[in-house]
């Protein structure tokens, strides 16, 4: 079967199929635009291009190479796959080969895994220049503290990821001299995945870095590449802080491409249930395991990826196909295991890989053929990111989307145009962000005393920082008209840029003793308590210890035939409240909230029937942290009239929570899991039926905020998906599965929707002016 | 953020458990704010009273100030059972042979700088400052003590160009455990000013390594009061421990308060021990200095 056939096949309506094709879409093939080599570029340089096989640039490669060769910040937009990394080599290798150790660069990679990668390039390159002297080097954790010193004071091209670059270099810029001073360029690369608040810091942590520049004399120019975001250039200049050129007109060649969207089949009429999305595609990949062509699916969760794998090695030892033909990806495997992966897929020994957002990156893996979304990734920028892993240059291939039962995807199915439209996600950022912005202020301030009326990057108020840091936290002293560190804390250890490296938990199997895995703390309380089956390369493993003080969990494999998936209660308190709106039926409120995750139990449950064959209980403390969100009270006249408060007309208020939280990530463009909305019946401090949606990150990043401003446009995205769906009493598409009202539960959420936007809107002045953001 | 919000911030911070007296009352404080001025009133311990830096000078530099205090002692000095003239007769041989570096065979301890420092902390990178300088070199039949200290954080480019010059003169820097601690954090510091100086560079002599290897095996550990015990004689009397100096600094730059009398006095008694330690260490045949001494 090729991909034709296999397009057609999906096609082709079928009474035993996986489902229906709603939608089909089709890109056409573009043909490359080439341009030469510019003149200023090294004859080496030139040589070992040619020597690759590399003749003419691709348009975009040229127009930005020749861009920072002149000095010019910029951004390079474009797809998956087009050679952006080309476009800023070769103003940095030129400059290198002509200059030495006075052109030095900086690279920044989001990941380990692509500073490696990109250093086996960028070295095979050198070395084909026959300029062997030069020093080529990642700096991360993994670095050997035996080989640091030489790379400090001799790298002239240095490959790190900002975390390294915040706790490590910066602090300790006095060792890393050189560098600074002959600092050229500066690339960050993956720039759309610097957002929310991860962007937030790394755009301080670059402030940080151009100060210490300044320092040491240097003006090095910036060189942003980030996939086809909405808004690269506003996004690269609030990071760089500099005029920055965008460069998005993609010279590189494409085959033709199908989108399927393909809607499992409904299991229930009335439930509106249907197949789920994991069945399906483990009906997909059994079609494809058959076939030549080499596939990857895109979970949306670990454990999803694991259950996914184990189903697939399972289709193919059905079918006496080698089972190490099929592998799983993920965060938490060790770097080796990822290695040989990626390996695997590149010489075509694995064929099918079922992966999590974790090769959503540039990672190397070559190109596949079919890629399949097990349910929408949530952003348009993530489904082309993971939709570019196939069909690369000119060869024809296929993306399938699986539809899930929820909103998001059912409306997907039904406006497939929506990701196709020109519009694309805003990456957006708060550098000001006053927790972040006075963070990174001390960092900077130990790294370097602040002058009295020094401005931090474009800040505004870092006197107003400074003068807090000095006298209320007191690290700071001014004297001499300048702030000084005063204190024994290295700052930048208690600064974490992402949730992710703040602490991490091992998984270490009780038999052989080694580590198999990672966590990260807060899903550990989920994933490895005692009693849970960890999913790995397919295998199941019983969690028989999880030493949560020591972050240690002890793993022994087993063969079950159940997974399991832990239950969590969450409770949000008002800590305070901002700001408020009265909207007559409803007041919504902004503030800041204490929300704390609680796992209790967790069910095992079958693989294939999804039986709950058993549960047990968990003994761990919760996850807590501070947040902002944003509250919307019902009024007591429209409780009243909508008897909210029985039993069963509230649990309708679940069903509204649950439609808004699917429908936030389309009007604030963030991840789906970064809001979370909780239905209350009675909240306690509001005495009232409360929807609270609120910033998943601790210490919030300013999403409550902006969910306050533009909540009404989701309430009425909110009651017209209501209205359109064609289900009796509310589906997974809607409101979700009929419960406590059975067949007016849908009625009763359609009102709560419409009697929230039908009040009136009573806005006193002083209120709408602060709305006017 | 035109205006941060301060009191957001200082729940982010948590400033209330240990956060100084608020300097200017807050027009906007309410009832909270001023309970828990109250009630750090209440429990504040009392105030302390101011110390005094012990005499010294005050000398205008092209750069700013620079406090200094210079002691003299003659070579006939004792510290502990040790005396100081056995510095004066080293043995390059033996001395080499012991730091391993065969340079060190010519040393002429007119040419060694004894240097250690005090820092704001263990933590190291650039924001890690050595606000206090004890160097010691010989001038005549004397040893010259000299301390630098850090009265304002103005004061700071003075003070260490006043070090690099005294490398410059005296270019072998003896120490202990300097080779990885202190000269690291004084080249740290000389960045930041943009200040050049041979401390990375110039050989170094640690004393540390050369306890290692003499009486690494008899002594108890190597830290420097075990080694002043055993080989010096040396039991120091309320001693401030040198894990306290960095707290002792940054009260005293803010009020004046931290006790930076007994961090100086602690600084001079570990200067004093280089010389005599490398007199002890390096020293000629006659000069080898009493035997591991009793314990106290």
């Amino acid at each position: 079967m090729d991909l034709s056939a296999f397009v057609r096949r999906l096609r082709e309506p079928q009474d035993d199929g996986v489902g229906t094709v709603d939608a089909w879409h089709r890109t056409e093939p573009r043909p490359a635009r080439l341009q030469p080599f510019p003149d200023w570029l090294h004859g080496d340089l030139r040589a070992a291009l040619h020597a690759r096989g590399i003749h003419e640039l691709y348009s975009h490669q040229r127009q930005a190479a020749d861009l920072l060769h002149e000095r010019r910040h910029c951004v390079v937009a474009t797809s998956t796959a087009s050679g952006k990394s080309l476009c800023y080599h070769l103003p940095v290798l030129d400059a290198l080969l002509r200059d030495g150790l006075d052109a030095r660069a900086l690279y920044l990679y989001p990941t380990k895994a692509l500073a490696r990668d990109q250093m086996a390039d960028v070295e095979t390159l050198l070395r084909a220049c026959g300029h062997e002297d030069l020093t080529v080097a990642v700096y991360d954790g993994d670095t050997p503290p035996s080989v640091r010193q030489a790379l400090r004071e001799r790298g002239t091209l240095v490959l790190t990821n900002p975390h390294m670059l915040h706790q490590g270099i910066l602090p300790n810029h006095t060792k890393w001299q050189g560098l600074f001073t002959g600092l050229r360029y500066v690339v960050v690369d993956e720039l759309h995945t610097l957002s929310g608040i991860y962007g937030s810091h790394v755009a301080n942590v670059l402030r940080r870095l151009q100060r210490i520049c300044r320092h040491y004399g240097s003006d090095p120019v910036f060189c942003g590449a980030s996939a086809t975001i909405g808004n690269a250039g506003e996004h690269a200049r609030r990071l760089f802080e500099r005029p920055v050129q965008v460069v998005d007109e993609d010279g590189s060649p494409a085959g033709r491409k199908h989108f399927l969207f393909l809607n499992p089949k409904v299991v229930s009429t009335v439930s509106g249930m249907r197949v789920p999305a994991s069945e399906a595609a483990r009906q997909l990949g059994g079609m494809l395991l058959q076939s030549d062509l080499q596939t990857i699916f895109f979970a949306r969760s670990r454990n999803q990826t694991e259950v996914l794998l184990k189903y697939l090695r399972d289709e193919a030892k059905a079918r006496h196909i080698d089972q190490e033909r099929v592998a799983g990806y993920r965060g938490g495997y060790l770097p080796n295991l990822r290695r040989s992966i990626e390996k695997g897929l590149r010489s075509g020994t694995i064929r099918t890989v079922v992966s999590t957002n974790a090769l959503e990156l540039g990672v190397d893996i070559g190109s596949l053929d079919v890629c399949v979304l097990v349910g929408y990734p949530g952003t348009v920028s993530s489904t082309f990111q993971r939709a570019g892993r196939v069909g690369r240059r000119t060869q024809e291939s296929a993306v399938v989307l699986v539809a899930r039962s929820s909103a998001m995807d059912q409306f997907l199915v039904q406006q497939p145009g929506y990701l196709f439209d020109a519009r694309r996600d805003q990456v957006s950022i708060d550098p000001d962000n006053a927790i972040i912005l006075t963070n990174h202020v001390r960092c900077a301030a130990f790294e370097l005393p602040f002058d009295a009326d020094e401005a931090f990057g474009q800040a505004p108020g870092t006197r107003e920082v400074l003068e807090f840091l000095t006298h209320d936290v007191g690290v700071l002293v001014h004297q001499g008209g300048r702030y000084h560190y005063a204190d024994r804390t290295y700052p930048a250890e208690g600064v974490s840029l992402t949730a992710a490296d703040m602490d991490n938990v091992t998984i270490q199997d009780v038999e052989s003793k080694t580590i198999l895995a990672e966590i990260d703390r807060p899903s550990a309380i989920t994933e490895v308590y005692q009693g849970a089956i960890y999913g790995h390369q397919g295998d199941t493993w019983l969690v028989e210890r999880f030493d949560y003080d020591d972050r240690r969990a002890f793993v022994r494999r087993i063969d079950a035939d159940y997974y399991t998936e832990a239950d969590t209660e969450t409770e949000v308190k008002i800590l305070q409240l901002d700001e408020r709106q009265s909207h007559g039926s409803y007041t919504a409120h902004r503030g800041e909230v204490h929300v704390s995750t609680l796992a209790k139990a967790f069910k095992k449950i079958k693989f294939y029937t999804r039986e709950n064959v058993g549960i047990g209980e968990i003994h761990l403390p919760p996850e807590e942290f501070d947040t902002e969100a944003c509250a919307l009270v019902l009024q007591p006249e429209l409780v009243a009239r909508l008897g909210l408060k029985k039993g069963g007309e509230a649990s309708c208020l679940q069903g509204v929570g649950e439609l808004l939280q699917g429908l936030v990530p389309l009007f604030v463009h963030v991840d789906p899991g970064d809001v979370k909305v909780l239905a209350e019946a009675l909240q306690p401090h509001f005495e009232a039926p409360t929807l609270i949606l609120y910033d998943r990150v601790p210490n919030g990043v300013g999403l409550a905020e902006r969910i306050f401003r533009v909540h009404r446009d989701i309430l009425g995205a909110a009651l017209a998906l209501v209205q359109r769906c064609a289900c009796r009493s509310g589906c997974p598409s809607c409101i979700g599965p009929s419960a406590g009202l059975g067949g007016r539960s849908k009625g009763v959420a359609r009102a709560i929707l419409q009697g929230m936007l039908d009040g009136a809107a009573v806005v006193p002045p002083g209120e709408q002016s602060e709305a006017a953001w | 953020m035109v205006a941060p919000d301060r009191d957001k911030l200082r729940r982010a911070f948590r400033v209330d458990r240990q956060a100084p007296p608020v300097v200017a009352p807050n027009p906007r404080g309410d009832g909270m704010r001023a309970f828990l001025q109250r009630r750090r009133e209440q429990f504040a311990a009392p105030p302390r009273a101011v110390v005094e830096l012990p005499s010294g000078t005050e000398e205008q530099t092209a750069h700013g100030a620079l406090w200094r205090r210079e002691l003299r002692y003659p070579l006939r000095h004792v510290h502990g059972t040790a005396p100081l003239a056995a510095v004066g007769r080293l043995d390059g041989a033996r001395l080499a042979a012991l730091a391993k570096e065969p340079g060190f065979a010519a040393l002429d301890a007119r040419r060694c700088l004894f240097l250690d420092t005090e820092t704001t902390g263990l933590a190291g990178g650039a924001g890690t400052v050595v606000f206090a300088y004890g160097l010691a070199f010989l001038c005549g039949d004397e040893l010259v003590l000299e301390q630098l200290f850090l009265r304002d954080f103005g004061e700071e480019p003075a003070m260490l160009r006043h070090v690099a010059a005294r490398l410059r003169t005296y270019p072998v820097p003896v120490t202990f455990v300097g080779k990885s601690y202190d000269r690291h954090r004084i080249a740290a510091r000389m960045a930041v000013h943009k200040i050049r100086s041979s401390v990375l560079t110039a050989p170094h002599l640690d004393l540390y390594h050369l306890v290692r290897r003499t009486h690494g095996k008899q002594l108890p550990d190597t830290r420097l009061k075990t080694v002043e015990a055993h080989l010096l004689g040396l039991h120091r009397n309320d001693d401030l421990p040198g894990s306290e100096a960095p707290a002792a600094f940054l009260d005293w730059i803010r009020d004046r308060t931290g006790p930076v009398d007994r961090v100086l006095e602690h600084n001079r008694l570990d200067v004093l021990s280089l010389v005599a330690l490398l007199g002890l260490l390096g020293g000629g045949a006659q000069a080898a200095g009493p035997g591991p001494a009793a314990a106290p």
